[in-house]
């Protein structure tokens, strides 16, 4: 690895006043479990690292006065895994958190860092596109926030503009009956998904599809939204011919290429199964959420 | 001696190595310290895995700051070594032939400053089309690995065919051919399985200095040391009296660290800067210039009668031996000798070839050629069962091999106990051959498996102390408790407490010649040896004490710290004062022990998995893990048990998740994110079931039992599955996207008909 | 280039001279001289290097030492004395949990770690909770049972 300059500033300026100095060699540094790798084994020419760490305003799972949540870019998978919060609410969500690696990985690695680095198999993104996160970047000219789905333009490749930095994720509220649910494929238990899908749907009083998205992760460039699936699904109830149609659009949505885990063939064949599994669960735990009310 | 009469061998004693290893205090390879400053190497190793070396200049690498000597094949004297034949270049000179094959190497004030240096090196190539594959080898237009095979050294155990084969072997009785005629029905398949890496939880490491006197001491993490300094001195070209190899504590081998790595680098390093070299893989480097259990192709095919009997087989195996002559071109010479399982068959052949490939080299792992030959074995014990429509456990029982079975090579296969063994895992698990089905896609399957446990030539010294207590001199590496054995074994031989024996594992210059710690022999060869030593010291107290008891020695035995005449237990004579007596008279009492060659034996094990599958996925998930295992008698039997599980799991990577691929010659696999060993999540407990009955040889009776226990796993797992879902695959390992794609096509073929 | 690093290994401080790309796990086993810490894969794969951080589970292996300056850390050294092992380091002594021992460190210490915050965990709890500590010698039975067996111990001690 080549040697850098070590900054760890205590405020939110500092830290976008030592990216703009050198943007190009700069590197914000959350958990460090991806740029780590990065910068020993893919030689990344990274002259300063700016920890994070120490900035307050970048961490933090609070509930949204109008519902929702936002979730500071340095939340670790852990503190997902043990949210009881979110866990009632985006078991999607808290699922995938749980699978991020090993417990120890789970307490380095952040929300932000996994989402920045821009992996399209990144087990935590996929729910978030499936529940409308919304992102909030914020640089020396203030903040935007842009939809998660804008922010992936190839794997490794993000929106950030020079300067800018990830601050929080900000969760929706899920519709009145609605669920989520997460569904992964792997080699062996400790692995990086072959696929994952996510699904967060509601239901109407009559128990059809009010609304239904979902996401695939580790079919293509970047983690992919299943194009079609609320207009299909909206009134029709949960029968295994809508979600034999779930099955048909996750894998017309699918972009998979052959690779050392998996054919493209076998990716695009298990993101329409994983997908179909997806809403069905949520379904269910959306009918028992219903349920529970009555 | 009776089992009965044992009071400390067969109690599970915690490991005498235990409170180092669980203080963090044991010192591994890398953890070795010297005083004073001390120099890290890296190799330069070919990204290429076929070319011809044009030019190798290392000027600039030699001028970079920090930077205190460079090694390449200049600075070694030019000989090919190899233990089974001589056929590598330590670094290469001519040609590299696989991606890792050692170059040059650097050694640095640190890390980065060598790895930087590794970058300075320029080498100019000539790119040499690659082979993959050991079929694509065989064919006659195939580009050599090593055009010069014919004319290289054998050392043991090779014989070169010509082409790309390194070796061929085969062997057989009675006339298969005659056999298949006569046979009511006549199967055939091929099975296929995948290099697969030991994946040891410590990378090679290792330490060298170059001494004043002309001497070198390696610091290593090996299974044998002896082993490795033979081969040292013969890199280095110096009598083996010139090196001294330690060996350090062992982060696992599995027989993945019995071929020497970078130590003759270290070595060469220390002796061109005058400071101590330390070298360490990366765990890619680790994947990548392994020893990896070698891919088979089998073609199996077997001759039944009506009556349920195998009458004939031949087993045509092609091991994919990467690019030089290590273990897989011995265990092509042994594989037919074991082949046959725990059968009995009248009409066998087995012929083997191992065939260089541009892949790493292919040599040792636990029990090396058994789990693929298995796979084919077992596989096919089911296959032609169901085929046949036979109770698969009574077609097993039929073709038993009995007690006294010669095996190809003429050998009788001794304390053949496979029935008791299969017994003992029927019970645990509860399995019923005409209910194997647990529910939808969820179902039991059962392999037998075994392993034939030589012997290698071992010596041993035992020394009494003054007070009585006694220690034991080996030369042996403590890799899976042998020394926590010995020390029961020395105990139980001398009748003394466990606190009053030490065993320990010395260098080469300090302890007799011992055996590598591989093949499940280790506790066989030196635990006999050790029996033999303290056999030897009771014979010089029991010759002192015939004054002091008046009886003859063999009318003598050992108690509690004293001579006794049996059956007289008041005609004693102290321990110490015989030890003191001695000591005046002719020096200490020290006793020796040695073995040579055993012949190989068979140790059984049988195994029932039981599985779920996700037939939409072609996840396999294991719901329960039942092993039984013969071991004549267990010294240790949480050692043993631990052995047990410790295999199984292996098997299980190697049945599901683990094999390293290469795409046109490049390793593609070089980390544990896509190298797939089982976590704690991938296994159920594995219920352990020990079956006791002293075997003919071996220390009080104890049987090799570290191999056999991955042996079965892959077919028990490949018959569970296949009776959970209908689909036999017959390569490994059996990953989900296979697995999806044979129930696929079963579907689509029954669609169709 | 080098900065001063402190912070405080199993009790004791310690101060010594890094580079910024110095991990965590180079500065404890070269610089503090603690090589309980195993360096089995560098890519944070097999947990063999694996600390408590401030009291969380980490692998140090992809820790820069810089980011732990001033931290609180416990390694495998700091877990019992050989006279006084801890109740985890005697199970694993007595059920045989310990093969080759190298990716016992870190098992320990993602099993102590378990244990201070679930002190009556289940087979599965104890699987996940080591699932990021790889070993190839034991297939984790023997690692499990003993697990459980300290949790017992524990009980027992405080009951």
């Amino acid at each position: 690895m080549q040697n850098f300059t070590y900054h760890a500033p205590a405020s939110l300026a500092e830290a976008l006043a030592l990216k703009n100095e050198d943007d190009a060699g700069t590197r914000f540094l959350a958990g460090g479990t991806d740029l780590f790798l990065a910068m020993e084994f893919a030689g990344e020419p990274v002259k300063t690292v700016v920890d994070l760490k120490k900035i307050p305003e970048l961490t933090g799972i609070e509930e949204l006065p109008g519902g929702g949540y936002r979730l500071g870019a340095l939340t670790l998978m852990g503190q997902i895994e043990a949210h009881q919060g979110l866990r009632a609410q985006y078991p999607a969500l808290v699922d995938a958190a749980t699978v991020v690696g090993g417990p120890p990985i789970r307490n380095r690695a952040t929300l932000g860092g996994n989402i920045c680095n821009a992996s399209p198999a990144a087990d935590a993104s996929t729910p978030l596109l499936a529940l409308g996160a919304e992102l909030v970047a914020v640089s020396a000219e203030g903040e935007r926030s842009l939809p998660l789905g804008d922010f992936w333009s190839g794997p490794r490749q993000n929106a950030l503009k020079p300067g800018e930095l990830l601050k929080e994720v900000r969760l929706p509220a899920l519709p009145e009956g609605g669920a989520c649910a997460f569904e992964r494929l792997t080699r062996s238990a400790m692995d990086i998904a072959v696929v994952n899908a996510a699904a967060a749907v509601s239901l109407d009083d009559a128990g059809n599809f009010a609304s239904a998205q979902a996401a695939l992760g580790a079919v293509g460039p970047v983690v992919l939204t299943v194009d079609g699936l609320g207009d299909a699904l909206r009134g029709q109830p949960c029968s295994p011919e809508i979600l034999e149609q779930v099955r048909k659009l996750a894998e017309a949505a699918a972009q998979p290429i052959d690779d050392k885990r998996a054919s493209a063939e076998y990716r695009r064949d298990m993101a329409g199964v994983l997908a179909m599994r997806a809403v069905e669960r949520a379904q269910l735990l959306a009918r028992q959420g219903k349920g529970d009310e009555k | 001696m009776e089992a009965q009469d044992l009071k400390i061998v067969g109690r599970s004693i915690p490991r005498v190595d235990v409170t180092s290893k669980l203080t963090g205090q044991a010192l591994f390879g890398e953890d070795v310290k010297l005083p004073g400053p001390l120099l890290h190497g890296k190799i330069l190793r070919s990204p290429h895995p076929h070319a011809i070396v044009k030019r190798i200049d290392t000027a600039a690498a030699e001028k970079l700051a920090g930077v205190k000597a460079v090694a390449t094949a200049a600075d070694l004297p030019d000989v090919r070594i190899g233990k089974n034949l001589k056929d590598e270049h330590y670094f290469a000179s001519d040609k590299v032939r696989f991606v890792g094959d050692r170059v040059a190497a650097v050694a640095a004030v640190s890390r980065e400053i060598a790895e930087e240096a590794l970058r300075l090196i320029e080498v100019e190539y000539e790119l040499l089309p690659a082979l993959t594959n050991p079929i694509d080898a065989m064919r006659p237009d195939a580009p050599l690995v090593h055009p010069d095979l014919m004319n290289y050294q054998v050392v043991a155990a090779a014989q070169p065919e010509g082409g790309n084969v390194c070796s061929l072997n085969s062997l057989s009785r009675g006339d298969p051919e005659a056999g298949f005629a006569e046979a009511h029905q006549v199967f055939e398949q091929q099975y296929i399985t995948e290099m697969q890496h030991q994946a040891y939880m410590e990378p090679h490491a290792c330490l060298a200095t170059y001494n004043p006197d002309n001497t070198y001491t390696v610091y290593t993490s090996t299974q044998g040391i002896f082993g490795m300094r033979n081969s040292v001195a013969e890199a280095l070209g110096v009598p083996q009296n010139r090196v001294k190899v330690v060996g350090t504590e062992i982060g696992g081998g599995f027989g993945g660290k019995i071929v020497m790595k970078d130590e003759v680098a270290a070595a060469t390093l220390s002796r061109k800067s005058g400071l101590p070299v330390r070298i360490v893989m990366t765990r890619a480097e680790d994947f990548m210039c392994g020893n990896p259990r070698a891919g088979f192709y089998i073609t199996i095919k077997t001759g039944v009668s009506k009556d349920m009997r195998m009458v004939a087989r031949t087993m045509e195996i092609v091991l994919d031996g990467g690019a030089h002559a290590m273990g897989a071109a011995l265990m092509c010479w042994a594989l037919p000798q074991f082949a046959e399982g725990p059968y009995s068959i009248p009409n066998l052949r087995v012929t083997s070839r191992c065939v260089y490939t541009n892949k790493a080299n292919s040599s040792a792992f636990r029990a090396p050629g058994g789990p693929q030959t298995n796979f084919a074995v077992e596989s096919e014990t089911e296959r032609i069962a169901t085929a046949m429509g036979w109770d698969a456990l009574a077609f097993r029982r039929k073709n038993l091999m009995p007690e006294d079975h010669p095996n190809l090579a003429g050998t009788p296969m001794r304390s053949v106990n496979v029935e008791e063994t299969l017994d003992a895992a029927l019970e645990i698990s509860g399995y019923d051959p005409a209910q194997t089905g647990l529910g939808p896609n969820r179902a039991r399957g059962l392999a037998l498996g075994n392993w034939n446990v030589g012997g290698m030539p071992t010596g041993t010294v035992l020394k009494m102390n003054d007070d009585g207590s006694a220690n034991l001199i080996t030369g042996v590496v403590d890799l899976t408790g042998v020394n926590t054995s010995l020390t029961q074994v020395v105990a139980e031989a001398l009748q003394l407490p466990v606190e009053k024996v030490t065993v320990k594992s010395l260098d080469t210059d300090s302890a007799p010649h011992a055996a590598q710690s591989a093949g499940s022999q280790t506790l066989k060869s030196m635990g006999t040896a050790a029996v033999q030593a303290a056999q030897e010291v009771k014979q010089q107290l029991f010759e002192l004490a015939v004054e002091e008891l008046d009886a003859t020695p063999d009318n003598m035995e050992l108690a509690e710290g004293e001579v006794r005449v049996q059956g007289s237990p008041e005609r004693t004579v102290a321990v110490r004062k015989l030890l003191a007596k001695h000591m005046a008279n002719s020096g200490p009492v020290v006793g020796k022990g040695g073995t040579g060659a055993f012949s190989r034996m068979p140790s059984f094990c049988a195994h029932i998995a039981d599985v779920d599958v996700d037939s939409e996925t072609g996840r396999v998930t294991l719901l329960r893990y039942c092993a039984s295992q013969d071991v004549g008698v267990a010294i240790n039997p949480v050692i043993c048990i631990g052995q047990v599980q410790g295999g199984v799991a292996q098997g299980v990577g190697m049945a599901l998740s683990e094999g390293l691929t290469y795409q046109d010659g490049q390793p593609q696999n070089t980390g544990f994110l896509d190298y797939k060993i089982p976590s704690a999540l991938d296994l159920p407990m594995i219920e352990t079931k020990l079956v006791e009955k002293p075997a003919v040889e071996g220390p009080f009776g104890a049987k090799g039992i570290g191999e056999p226990p991955c042996v079965p796993v892959p077919a028990a797992i490949a018959n569970a599955i296949y009776n959970a879902v209908g689909v036999r695959v017959t390569s490994l390992p059996i990953n989900p996207e296979k697995l999806r794609r044979a129930i696929k096509a079963k579907k689509e073929g029954q669609a169709s008909s | 280039m080098k900065s001063s690093v402190k912070l405080t290994v199993n009790g004791l401080e310690q101060e010594h001279q890094a580079e910024p790309r110095t991990s965590l796990l180079t500065f404890l086993r070269e610089q503090c001289g603690l090589t309980g810490s195993k360096r089995g894969c560098e890519e944070g794969e097999c947990g063999g290097c694996s600390v408590l951080l401030d009291g969380e589970l980490v692998t140090s292996c992809l820790i820069f030492a810089v980011e732990a300056q001033g931290a609180q850390l416990v390694t495998v050294e700091g877990l019992g004395t050989p006279h006084h092992l801890s109740p985890l380091q005697e199970a694993f002594a007595t059920d045989g949990a310990s093969q080759c021992g190298f990716c016992i460190p870190g098992m320990l210490l993602a099993a102590t770690n378990l244990l201070e915050r679930n002190p009556d965990p289940n087979e599965q709890d104890i699987r996940k909770a080591i699932s990021g500590n790889l070993c190839r010698c034991t297939g984790y039975d023997l690692i499990v049972a003993a697990i459980s067996m300290a949790a017992e111990l524990k009980k027992g001690a405080r009951g």
